[in-house]
């Protein structure tokens, strides 16, 4: 029996206008007809649209943590409006009625099993890989490494102080064939530096503010330094993989993600990169725009209860794209994963997943949490430094710590474990999430000893300082989300 | 671990990178700390591996320049990132926060999104959005500080007034370093918002800020600073010159600081200037103070000049000073003065002797309607004494009173001294020109106009926020049944007591009559909001048969009657939906949300 509430469609919808519509399409009785399958799995229906013929859409329920919609309307969203309206229409209790699903319909439904089935048969056996041709797409990466190795010399020759919004320009254009042989990601890693000297909304102005270069020589350093890990190790990686008989993507490191490679969930879970049954808690949630990828970036960041790693999702919503792409909202539930698929990474790698149920998040859920927290700052530390002298490593790693005091020193916010070491706080350098110390002495004066902060490290190449950002604090009986 | 040398080979080799690696052959800068490196690296391996690389970037060939200088820069890079302090000396002190009072609030991103939008960028429809969200707490979650901290500099002032004295104040102390950081004494817009609400948070803390305003400040900023001003003696002489400024803001603002300061030469200064040009500003002030000495000034200076007028000969002359009177009339605070009490008594005393002033444009019944309203709005005192001289009122002054009234007596009093000129005999022909006739109409208007339908729909006690005005007691019953008797629909309504049943039937056959005649459904308006008013448990009918009755064009007829829909009985949905589904798209949008508003009705 399928138990919907308007809630649960509200956050199915890609967004809030979808969901309006769909609410809409109930009111206006464009829903023509409203059936249920007998199995009481599947609703279906006709909703009337601008033609003469009605859309046939559905909402399949045979697979409960990843429903299926249909619609045989030309809308590129998932769920269309269609759908949601139909949802709303069960939600709302209108009157559904049990009849036969239809031949074409009960043939997709099957289709679908057989699908799954397939997938779950194909993923058991090794993948048919056409060799020759992956040995070609290597050879050709190989050859674009080269190119990289070029043109980060070329800027290295220049220098950063010679460079300008005009040569980066320049270099941006030779860069973009680094797309065309299968390196996506290397081609990004050269935008991150070539960016730096675009102005606030990625366009290489030919005024480029000069007074704004004395302040990036120190990312720029870092971004050519990741240019030169990425040549290295991504040429290491591909040599590697070309003399592999199966040609299989080492799954050891993130540097398949560095280059471009987009892992499919089918990928991870060959290669044995899944978790069962995860049971996860969102910890923070961030939507940010980037100006130079033109896109939105969704993050979340998961503890996952029985193993207390700390992970995240990421939704990249390009603004071309921005209709077709459902954003991401905070999550305030125990989200349950049956196959948690995470990608090849250090401390906090990406994960993603199929399809989840939830429950409400308990007491007990939030004392796991505090009790996956590290108490022991000097080996936490150890343990971030040691990330970190990766060339490739996430530069802002997150971790959990239990602290027994917050307070200040001078004008500094600090935490102190109960062994008396101490981290200081800070936002600088880390511009993606909004600020978040000057929120701190806004909060009840109990958070401020035996709690947990999810922090952010990062390293300040100019102060050689490691200080951290907080994210959120989680007490005995709720996450304080200090980020958006 | 001499870690001093390994910074300093970075530091070099970062000059490098920035000046290219074409230069990088043979600088004697890295040169000089090859030494130290190699004697490092008889410990350390790791320094015997930089100091290789190095070498290889000042003696290597050109060609690999790059690749060797890159080389350095990561492994010296890759090194300093294991080698972050972390920690800092002195004593743990714990931070002083501020109590928001409540649990924290967390709301989630769709939500927060929007208004971080509204908040950050500029447009129409924004002040609703922000202001909604002010009213259902979302400023209680803290990850909005920011955003409103920023919206001081709203290009649109509503919006940047609403944060500065609505919701920025509900974080206290807390924000007071980022508004410091933020403050620009030279700047305009936001900048002197900041500096009031530094100052109304902390005045003390803000004493320098708004003394070093006063000095360097823009000229917006100084007017902000002055209105700061006068919780100390020692402000006295600069606000005393202050108020002979060139610039009119200035001067006002020096008015109200003096009002704070208890000495004969700020009194002096508000004297004069309510003889003078300022007489506006200085009664402003004194307005505002609240202060009963300086009421006492407005007393004595109404006084004076009540009898200069008959001096006067000019018309002009004698116009420009009434106008100036009713200003300073108009100007006594709320609450209880009874000085200016007995002077308004007094002029409402000598109303005959005062009305035959005339000037060119004013007159003296202008002072007095000005002294009737003051009246009628002042203490309980003024207000009782106005009450029992009602008959004496002429009637477009009634209204006044009649309200004054309802605060003063009770409710079967008040229905005993004032329906009576509901039932007076009026000559319906002469209208306004038969004082019966208008004195009925001004009791009609105070009843209706207090309990307007718009009111109701809104559930909008707003009103009665201002503590000078409180909440008058309910109606006597006995209105509603005379209402009935004078079969004025609008007064019924305005009097609505569900369980009436003469009132019941009244609005329903009212309805009925004007459902036959109307040719549009606008004009059934007040008869329908009459039947949702009374509950009527013909409403639900009564609201299908004028939406029946609409025509296909009827482009604003929807905003009055959509707004019935959530106040309709939740068994009608079915109904409802049935005849929204055969509208046109354009218009069936438009009661999504009060639908949605039915349907989550318990």
């Amino acid at each position: 029996m399928i138990t919907i509430d308007e809630a649960y469609v509200d956050s199915a919808a890609p967004n809030a206008d979808a969901g309006k519509n769909g609410r809409g399409l109930v009111l206006k009785k464009k829903l023509t007809k409203l059936n249920i399958s007998s199995d009481g799995k599947l609703l279906f229906g006709e909703c009337q649209g601008s033609g003469k013929v009605p859309y046939q859409c559905s909402a399949d329920f045979a697979r409960e943590d990843q429903p299926t919609y249909r619609c045989t309307c030309p809308s590129r969203q998932f769920p269309c409006k269609h759908c949601l309206g139909l949802m709303y229409a069960f939600a709302q209790k209108k009157p559904f009625s049990t009849a036969e699903v239809p031949a074409d319909l009960q043939a997709k439904r099957e289709k679908l099993l057989d699908r799954v089935e397939k997938k779950k048969e194909e993923s058991a056996k090794p993948k048919q890989v056409n060799l020759a041709a992956l040995s070609k797409k290597v050879k050709t990466q190989l050859d674009g490494i080269n190119t990289l190795e070029t043109l980060t010399h070329d800027l290295v020759r220049i220098g950063i102080g010679n460079m300008n919004a005009k040569l980066a320009n320049q270099m941006e254009q030779q860069a973009k064939r680094l797309g065309d042989v299968y390196l996506p990601g290397a081609r990004a890693a050269l935008y991150g530096y070539t960016q730096l000297f675009s102005d606030d909304e990625g366009k290489f102005a030919a005024s480029a503010n000069a007074n704004k270069s004395e302040r990036i020589y120190t990312e720029a350093l870092d971004q050519l330094g990741r240019l030169n890990a990425i040549i290295k190790q991504g040429r290491a990686y591909l040599t590697k993989q070309l003399e592999d008989p199966n040609l299989a993507v080492p799954t050891d490191s993130a540097i398949a993600a560095w280059l471009g490679h987009a892992w499919q969930l089918s990928e991870l879970k060959a290669a044995g990169l899944v978790e069962p049954d995860a049971e996860l808690v969102q910890l923070a949630f961030n939507s940010h725009f980037d100006p130079a990828r033109q896109e939105y970036i969704d993050t979340g960041i998961w503890i996952t209860l029985g193993n207390g790693k700390i992970r995240v999702t990421q939704t990249l919503r390009p603004i071309k794209a921005l209709k077709y792409i459902k954003s991401e909202d905070s999550f305030f539930a125990v989200a349950q994963i049956k196959e948690l698929c995470v990608y090849p990474g250090s401390v906090n790698p990406r994960i993603r997943w199929d399809g989840m149920t939830q429950r409400p998040l308990e007491a007990k859920d939030f004392q796991t949490v505090r009790t996956k927290g590290s108490s022991d700052f000097a080996a936490t530390v150890k343990e971030v430094k040691n990330a970190l002298k990766a060339p490739l490593a996430d530069r802002m790693p997150i971790f959990a710590l239990n602290f027994k005091t917050l307070g200040k020193v001078g004008d500094e916010y600090v935490i102190e474990d109960a062994k008396g070491q101490r981290l200081v706080l800070t936002d600088v350098g880390m511009a993606e999430e909004p600020a978040s110390c000057g929120m701190l002495p806004l909060l009840p004066k109990s958070t401020f000893a035996n709690q947990t902060m999810i922090a952010r490290f990062r390293h300040d190449l100019d102060t050689r300082q490691l200080r951290v950002k907080p994210l959120s604090i989680v007490t005995d009986s709720t996450v304080i989300r200090l980020t958006l | 671990m001499s870690i001093a040398v390994l910074s300093q080979v970075y530091t070099e080799a970062r000059r490098l990178m920035i000046a290219g690696s074409v230069v990088a052959r043979g600088d004697f800068r890295l040169k000089k700390l090859l030494p130290p490196l190699e004697q490092a690296g008889k410990q350390a391996p790791v320094f015997a591996k930089v100091a290789e690389t190095a070498k290889a970037v000042i003696e290597g060939p050109e060609d690999s320049s790059a690749a060797s200088l890159l080389e350095l820069t990561s492994l010296v890079t890759a090194v300093l990132y294991t080698q972050g302090e972390t920690g800092i000396e002195g004593k743990l002190q714990p931070v002083e926060t501020t109590n928001l009072g409540g649990a924290i609030v967390q709301t989630n991103a769709r939500i927060l999104k929007p208004l971080l939008e509204a908040l950050s960028s500029t447009g129409s429809g924004r002040l609703e959005l922000v202001k909604d969200a002010h009213e259902r707490g979302h400023f209680r979650d803290i990850r909005l500080i920011k955003p409103a901290l920023a919206a001081l500099d709203d290009p649109y002032p509503e919006i940047a007034e609403l944060i500065a004295t609505k919701v920025l104040p509900l974080y206290g102390k807390a924000i007071l370093p980022e508004l410091r950081a933020k403050y620009d004494p030279k700047g305009t817009k936001g900048h002197p918002r900041r500096l009031r609400l530094m100052h109304a948070i902390d005045p003390s803390g803000t004493r320098e800020l708004v003394k070093d305003a006063l000095e360097n400040g823009s000229k917006e900023v100084k007017v902000a600073a002055i209105s700061c001003l006068g919780s100390d003696a020692s402000d006295l002489p600069f606000l005393v010159e202050q108020a002979s400024a060139k610039a009119q803001d200035v001067r006002a603002a020096a008015y109200q600081a003096l009002t704070a300061i208890d000495h004969p030469d700020a009194t002096g200064v508000l004297q004069k200037a309510l003889a003078g040009k300022d007489f506006a500003h200085a009664a402003n002030a004194i307005e505002s103070s609240k202060s009963s000495k300086l009421v006492d000034l407005l007393v004595e200076d109404i006084r004076s000049s009540i009898e200069g007028l008959a001096k006067l000969k000019d018309k002009k002359q004698i116009g420009q000073q009434i106008s100036r009177l009713e200003t300073l009339i108009a100007s006594f605070p709320k609450g209880n003065f009874p000085h200016a009490d007995k002077l308004l008594l007094d002029l409402f005393s000598r109303r005959e002797e005062i009305v035959k002033i005339k000037g060119d444009t004013f007159s003296g019944l202008d002072i007095i309607e000005s002294v009737i309203q003051q009246l009628a709005n002042g203490s309980e005192a003024s207000r009782k004494a106005i009450v029992a001289q009602h008959a004496e009122v002429p009637a477009d002054q009634l209204e006044h009173v009649f309200d004054a009234a309802r605060l003063v007596l009770t409710p079967a009093k008040l229905y005993e001294t004032f329906s009576q000129y509901l039932t007076a005999k009026v000559d319906e022909k002469k209208k306004a020109k038969d004082p019966a006739w208008a004195k009925r109409e001004a009791i009609f208007d105070a009843i209706e106009s207090g309990s307007h339908f718009y009111f109701w729909l809104d559930d909008d006690d707003s009103r009665f926020d201002d503590e000078d005005r409180p909440k008058p007691p309910p109606y006597d019953p006995r209105w509603l049944d005379l209402a009935i008797k004078l079969q004025r629909l609008e007064l019924v309504q305005a009097l609505a007591r569900p369980d009436h049943k003469e009132a019941l039937a009244f609005v329903f056959s009212y309805f009925q009559k004007e459902l036959k005649t109307s040719k549009s459904p606008d004009g059934l308006r007040n008869e329908l909001y009459a039947m949702f008013r009374f509950h009527h448990p013909e409403r639900a009918n009564a609201f299908f048969s004028v939406l029946n009755m609409k025509g296909k064009k009827t482009p604003y007829f929807h905003y009055w009657f959509v707004r019935l829909v959530p106040r309709l009985p939740k068994d009608t949905l079915p109904k409802l939906e049935e005849v929204i589904a055969t509208l046109p798209d354009s218009e069936s949008r438009l009661w999504l949300d009060a639908v949605h508003e039915l349907r989550s009705k318990e």
